[in-house]
């Protein structure tokens, strides 16, 4: 973002938008946690092969996997950061 | 002094130190660089890792750290008088609070957006991070405890609030429906939201929810019975609410909270900036005013106590796991971390020098109490319903609404965010619960499958919370979660100090990291010894607080000892880490 090109209506704008937009990430963050929560089970049921899970490679996930390589990468990942799920966690629910 | 006065001040004050403080620490400390990929983008895999604007991390970020800490703290605080709080609300934010709250956001998004438990875990060593899991669910059974004392007392004292927060959940189930089975347009189903909310607050006014007649008066039978009702509802609430699908009750009831806490902000501070009223509260009672309770009041010395009882408004442990957690993930850019990390904490701040402005205004009035008697009697006669009663005051003779509609409205604002909290606390409390049963998972699979159960693990919590709410005043539970929360703070900033000296290598800028760190450890250890061995609790609630208390003294001489041995490491070492 670079404000200084912008005019002062534009950063207005940008400003309620992004203000507003505050409040509308609130209205999804917790749904939004459990879609990738749900997408990453469904990653590892069909590709759990990858990351050490043994589930024998389907003739339909080989089918599919040109169109997961994006699930392949998040799947990937997730396992390597399997030790920092508690933190994730609290930081998601908000205490106080 | 007069509360516009104190409020600019708060503004100036807050907005100064951001510039010049806040930029500091963003150059020597962090060094934070426009053009270094943070992991939003490093990472982006457009799930976990996706940039975000920056007012929009913001806003998000504050509504997660903004709850009814900062009310509460500092309205049991004014027994010391308005000075000491506030200045503890102004000081000690921006030199330990903030800087806790940036640097954890910061070292979070170079270690690829790690939690600083993690972090902790990482540079200290893998026993700091294990000791964490341990501590956590002794702190979420005090914030449990802690949240149902205080929302049951609210409701007890304001039935009118009562009604207004039931139908407030129902508004949020019937929210949630419109919103993601019905998939209403987004913005129609806001507006159909804040209206009902509007008329839950109506409707409370005109049929207050009261089980027992003059339970509005503390301290007398018709108050404890309706208080022991309110426990058990309140509990039996927990344990539903936890496990439902997010979607029902939490996701949308966060959502109007977001407009609660935001209407509250602006309603009241517009009120006594524009009333410009005189403080009527003493400034300064007593060094040992009467603060925290056990089963008698206690002569609390402002040092080092005040962290158990002003915790969010200045500094709470809590945020650096909000900030590691999630915010750190949708960092677009480097520099957009003050905004928020410090930014959000110092508008936490603001919050609480609205609430100390509003009791030094109207205190007096609210509690009858003359400046003389404060330190003593302040603990029975003022605190939480001393902030509510003032508000209400407030916007009555600034906008002229009624008394009873401001109180109303102060006590579900309250309630709001501490039945969130009490929601939140339980998922994470089964959450950990499960995580450190783990062990017997090999050794006995029926003794694991019982005790992790999502029912068991709920109800123990909330069953453990609730009792020890039911024979306490929040007075004594309050400090008690306070003194765990300001522990984590302890565990991040001094993983934050190591971070600054060891890995950054900001120099003699590492003190104003390494001095906060330190004081603070030294604050929080002597004040649980002070909770441990001065205020009087009998019973279980003497077990559980102080039996959690040790726990956590016990965690937190360990992390100073493995705090020493990291920081003996020269700097090479580190060198590894930061790759």
């Amino acid at each position: 973002m670079d404000d200084k090109k912008k005019s002062p209506a534009e950063n207005l704008k940008a400003f309620l938008e992004g203000f507003f937009g505050a409040f509308k990430h609130s209205s999804t963050e917790y749904l939004e946690f459990e879609l990738r929560e749900l997408e990453n089970v469904f990653a590892l049921i069909l590709m759990g092969e990858f990351v050490g899970i043994p589930s024998p490679p389907t003739t339909l996930v080989i089918r599919l996997l040109p169109h997961m390589t994006r699930e392949l990468y998040v799947m990937q990942r997730r396992a390597v950061e399997m030790d920092d799920i508690l933190g994730e966690l609290a930081g998601l629910f908000e205490i106080t | 002094m007069n509360s516009a006065v104190v409020i600019l001040l708060a503004a100036v004050i807050y907005l100064a130190m951001y510039f010049t403080y806040g930029k500091a620490l963003q150059n020597k400390v962090v060094k934070a660089d426009p053009n270094r990929p943070t992991p939003a983008h490093k990472l982006y895999d457009g799930v976990d890792y996706v940039p975000a604007h920056p007012l929009v991390l913001y806003g998000h970020h504050f509504a997660s750290i903004a709850g009814a800490g900062p009310i509460v703290g500092p309205a049991v605080a004014m027994a010391w008088g308005w000075l000491p709080g506030l200045l503890w609300v102004w000081f000690g934010n921006v030199f330990i609070g903030a800087v806790h709250d940036y640097l954890a956001l910061m070292s979070s998004v170079r270690y690829d957006g790690k939690s600083v438990q993690w972090i902790a875990g990482k540079l200290m060593g893998k026993r700091t991070g294990v000791a964490f899991e341990i501590y956590i669910w002794f702190t979420l059974l005090l914030v449990v405890a802690a949240f149902v004392a205080v929302t049951a007392k609210l409701l007890t004292t304001t039935p009118e609030a009562a009604t207004a927060t039931i139908l407030f959940l129902i508004i949020a189930v019937l929210l949630g429906w419109l919103l993601y089975k019905v998939k209403i347009d987004f913005k129609l189903g806001t507006i159909i939201g804040i209206i009902l909310l509007a008329i839950a607050v109506w409707i409370g006014l005109n049929h207050p929810l009261i089980f027992v007649e003059g339970q509005t008066k503390v301290g007398t039978a018709a108050y404890t019975t309706a208080y022991h009702y309110w426990n058990i509802i309140l509990m039996v609430y927990i344990i539903v609410a936890s496990s439902l699908p997010v979607w029902i009750l939490l996701q949308p009831r966060d959502y109007l909270n977001a407009y609660i806490l935001w209407f509250g902000l602006l309603f009241g501070g517009i009120a006594f900036l524009g009333l410009a009223k005189g403080f009527t509260a003493p400034a300064f009672t007593s060094w040992s005013a009467h603060v925290v309770k056990g089963t008698k009041p206690v002569a609390s010395p402002f040092w080092p106590t005040v962290p158990l009882v002003i915790a969010c408004g200045a500094l709470s442990g809590f945020h650096s796991l909000v900030g590691s957690g999630t915010s750190s993930k949708q960092l677009d850019n480097e520099l957009h971390g003050l905004l928020v990390g410090y930014g959000g904490m110092f508008t936490e701040g603001f919050l609480s020098t609205l609430v100390i402005t509003a009791i030094a205004v109207y205190g007096v009035q609210i509690t009858g109490l003359e400046a003389s008697k404060w330190a003593t009697e302040y603990i029975t006669k003022g605190g939480l319903g001393t902030f509510i009663g003032s508000y209400a005051k407030g916007v009555h003779d600034f906008y002229g609404v009624s008394e009873k509609f401001g109180k109303t409205f102060a006590t579900l604002w309250v309630s709001a965010f501490t039945l969130t909290s009490l929601d939140t606390a339980t998922r994470l409390g089964r959450f950990a619960w499960q995580e450190l049963f783990g062990m017997v998972t090999d050794t006995s699979k029926g003794v694991w499958k019982f005790i992790t159960n999502k029912w068991v693990a709920s109800i123990i919590i909330a069953g453990l919370g609730t009792y020890l709410a039911w024979g306490s005043s929040y007075k004594t539970l309050w400090p008690a979660f306070s003194g765990m929360n300001q522990l984590l703070a302890s565990i991040a900033l001094m993983t934050a100090a190591l971070w600054a000296a060891k890995v950054q290598r900001a120099g003699k800028w590492s003190w104003a990291v390494l001095i906060p760190a330190l004081f603070l450890w030294i604050t929080v250890t002597a004040a649980l010894i002070w909770y441990i061995a001065v205020v009087p609790l009998k019973g279980g609630t003497l077990i559980a607080v102080k039996g959690s208390l040790l726990i956590g003294l016990l965690l937190n001489l360990m992390l100073a000892w493995d705090f020493y041995v990291a920081w003996k490491r020269p700097e090479e070492e580190y060198a590894a880490a930061a790759a």
